[in-house]
């Protein structure tokens, strides 16, 4: 299909005319409104990036906090009795020269809770064996049954320095 | 500038602070002042006494008692707390309110709240009472297996019963029921008396506690109009309270009983690999002991270096004291020099201890003074210590809070019998302690020499002086007794 001018139709030639005689019409926004435009839609993605962020944040924060407020179900304990045979007991042959006290020894301790006892009674008094349930009332005078200091209580500073000092402790 | 200036005025106040805390800290004589009238000794003479007579003993052991008086005790403690509006009427928990009462002087006591509070208590108190006369106390806890794992329970209550007792002691007095009020005073002095037997050193400071608050009560009890003369009930209690020196060789030997090869190894029969043991089984002690947890890496390595160090101390110790040969000596694996090392050391340590022990306070003060002063000594020279030293207390500390307590009875009883001269002279008091001959003035235990005596017109001061090698801790203790006619 050709559009050499010099073969239009008289049809053509009308709408030619027609359109020849349109004007432009004047645009409804300013440059200025275009530019302001553009940047709006420029931060809206932005923008929406951002709220997707947040948006996952919330629902991790969602998920922590059920998760911590729901109670986990409690280990089902199941309680049966179990028989079994009585171990052989020792024959004469079967007993080891070294004592038994000292083979039990060799399992790791348990909690010295005397020592710990102590520990508290020499550094914060007699009014600290005060029984469970019982109110913390004005400290009894016990100075002068107790000692006012702690007792020798070796740490690693010290023992740092022993060990640097040639034996000076 | 504005630097400056926050941190002078921090490194004044910090100056400040301890200048004030050094001044805390001074020995100071601690002074108790009594007004009291002139009261002649009783006839008989033992119709006040603070241990029970054997008449009125029953055979038995009191432990038992002991543990259900507690429990009695916690489930009325208990029932009280269950109405926190009546706790908070009254002002307070029963302890708390207990407490008060404990501090306050006699006369002021509210006595219906008083009543009401001890009857709630009374079957505990009762309990209590049955206990103090059972003619002996066992515990019976496996020390001897457990070493320093042993659980003590029956001390938890031993003071809230004490008080208690106290308590009740200072309500009959408010009535002029003195003998009420001895019988109730005699309850923790015999319960200390009980806790005495095989102790830990814990028991004995609790003991120590007990027989403390039961002599301030009998403080308050001289001071009370018409009150008798305890002359001769004071010189019921046992002299000394409590045996420092037993309960000082019960904490030596947990080290043993919680590490049983120590004991063989006194012997040298123990195997390298048990021996590795009972090295390991000291460290994790040690750490258990300060730490409460598992040794850090940091530790084990400090532990590993440490060992490393006293090989050759370990070495030159097994030469020169135990007389092995540099052959002997070679065959044996690191861990068993230093084992023996150690127990050798621990052992001469607390043996030194005991040996001062074995002496009145006196010359047993100045004696473990020495045996300290010489410890110290060798350990900055590096030629004496052990791993298990650190299971040994303040001894000295220790030593002086229990001879406190002799000496409180010992001066409350030179009261007693100034009191007893006055009201054979007109209500004047002696002129010396030389002058009291029928009910003669007891020694000073921390010095064996009478207490210091001033006269001035109806009041006397008697004085027992601060000890020199108790130092720092604070020994000095003065009466000054007022006569009133």
């Amino acid at each position: 299909m050709s559009f050499d001018e010099e073969n239009l139709g008289p049809a053509e030639r009308e709408l030619e005319g027609a359109l020849a005689g349109l004007a432009p019409a004047s645009p409804t926004f300013t440059l200025q409104q275009a530019q302001i435009r553009a940047l709006v839609a420029h931060e809206r993605r932005r923008t929406r990036a951002w709220q997707a962020v947040a948006a996952v944040l919330a629902v991790a924060a969602g998920i922590s906090f059920y998760a911590r407020v729901t109670p986990r179900p409690e280990a089902a304990v199941v309680e049966r009795v179990v028989w079994r045979d009585r171990a052989p007991s020792a024959t004469p042959s079967s007993v080891q020269a070294v004592p038994p006290a000292v083979e039990r020894s060799a399992s790791p301790p348990a909690s010295f809770a005397y020592l710990e006892l102590r520990e508290k009674v020499l550094s914060r008094g007699v009014e600290s064996l005060r029984a469970p349930g019982a109110a913390s009332g004005p400290a009894m005078p016990v100075e002068s049954a107790l000692p006012t200091g702690r007792a020798k209580t070796p740490h690693v500073a010290p023992l740092v320095e022993y060990l640097f000092s040639g034996g000076q402790l | 500038m504005f630097r400056t200036v926050p941190v002078l005025s921090f490194a004044i106040l910090l100056i400040a602070a301890t200048a004030r805390t050094n001044g805390a800290d001074a020995p100071a004589v601690e002074e108790i002042r009594l007004a009291a009238h002139p009261a002649a000794p009783p006839v008989p003479a033992m119709q006040y006494h603070f241990m029970p007579d054997v008449i009125d003993q029953v055979p038995g052991n009191a432990a038992l008692l002991y543990l259900t008086a507690a429990k009695q005790l916690a489930s009325a403690r208990a029932d009280a707390a269950l109405h926190p509006d009546a706790v908070a009427a009254n002002g307070g928990s029963d302890d708390e309110r207990m407490d008060a009462w404990l501090a306050m002087p006699i006369t002021d006591l509210p006595r219906k709240e008083v009543a009401a509070l001890l009857a709630r208590y009374a079957g505990a108190l009762n309990q209590f009472r049955l206990a103090t006369l059972r003619d002996r106390c066992d515990f019976d806890p496996p020390f001897r297996t457990e070493g320093f794992r042993t659980l003590l329970p029956f001390l938890n209550d031993a003071r809230a019963l004490a008080r208690l007792a106290a308590l009740d002691a200072r309500y009959r007095l408010t009535s002029g029921d003195f003998e009420g009020g001895v019988a109730d005073l005699s309850l923790p002095l015999v319960q200390a008396h009980h806790l005495n037997d095989k102790a830990f050193l814990v028991q004995l400071l609790v003991a120590t506690a007990l027989d403390q608050l039961a002599l301030r009560q009998v403080q308050e009890f001289i001071e009370q109009p018409n009150s008798p003369n305890l002359y001769w009930a004071l010189g019921d209690l046992p002299a000394p309270l409590l045996d420092f020196r037993a309960a000082m060789k019960m904490e030596a030997a947990s080290a043993f009983f919680s590490i049983p090869q120590l004991k063989e190894a006194r012997a040298g029969r123990l195997t390298p690999a048990q021996w590795r043991d009972a090295v390991r089984a000291m460290g994790d002690l040690r750490t258990n002991l300060h730490a409460y947890g598992y040794p850090s890496a940091g530790e084990q390595l400090m532990s590993a270096l440490i060992a490393v160090r006293e090989y050759p101390l370990a070495r030159k110790y097994l030469a020169d004291e135990r007389h092995f040969q540099p052959s002997q000596i070679d065959a044996m694996q690191a861990s068993q020099v230093l084992g023996l090392y150690h127990v050798g050391m621990f052992d001469r340590r607390t043996q030194e201890v005991d040996r001062c022990l074995t002496l009145a306070f006196p010359q047993g003060i100045v004696a473990l003074s020495r045996v300290e002063e010489a410890a110290r000594r060798a350990a900055a020279e590096g030629s004496s210590w052990s791993l298990l030293d650190v299971f040994t207390p303040n001894v000295k500390q220790q030593y002086v809070s229990l001879a406190g307590a002799d000496r409180r009875v010992a001066i409350l009883r030179t009261v007693e019998a100034v009191r007893a001269y006055a009201a054979d002279h007109d209500g004047r008091p002696p002129a010396s302690l030389d002058d009291l001959t029928e009910t003669p003035a007891p020694p000073d235990p921390m010095t064996a020499k009478p207490f210091d005596y001033r006269v001035q017109g109806d009041q006397v001061t008697i004085e027992g002086r601060a000890i020199e090698q108790a130092a720092p801790f604070p020994t000095a203790v003065r009466i000054v007794l007022t006569l009133t006619r």
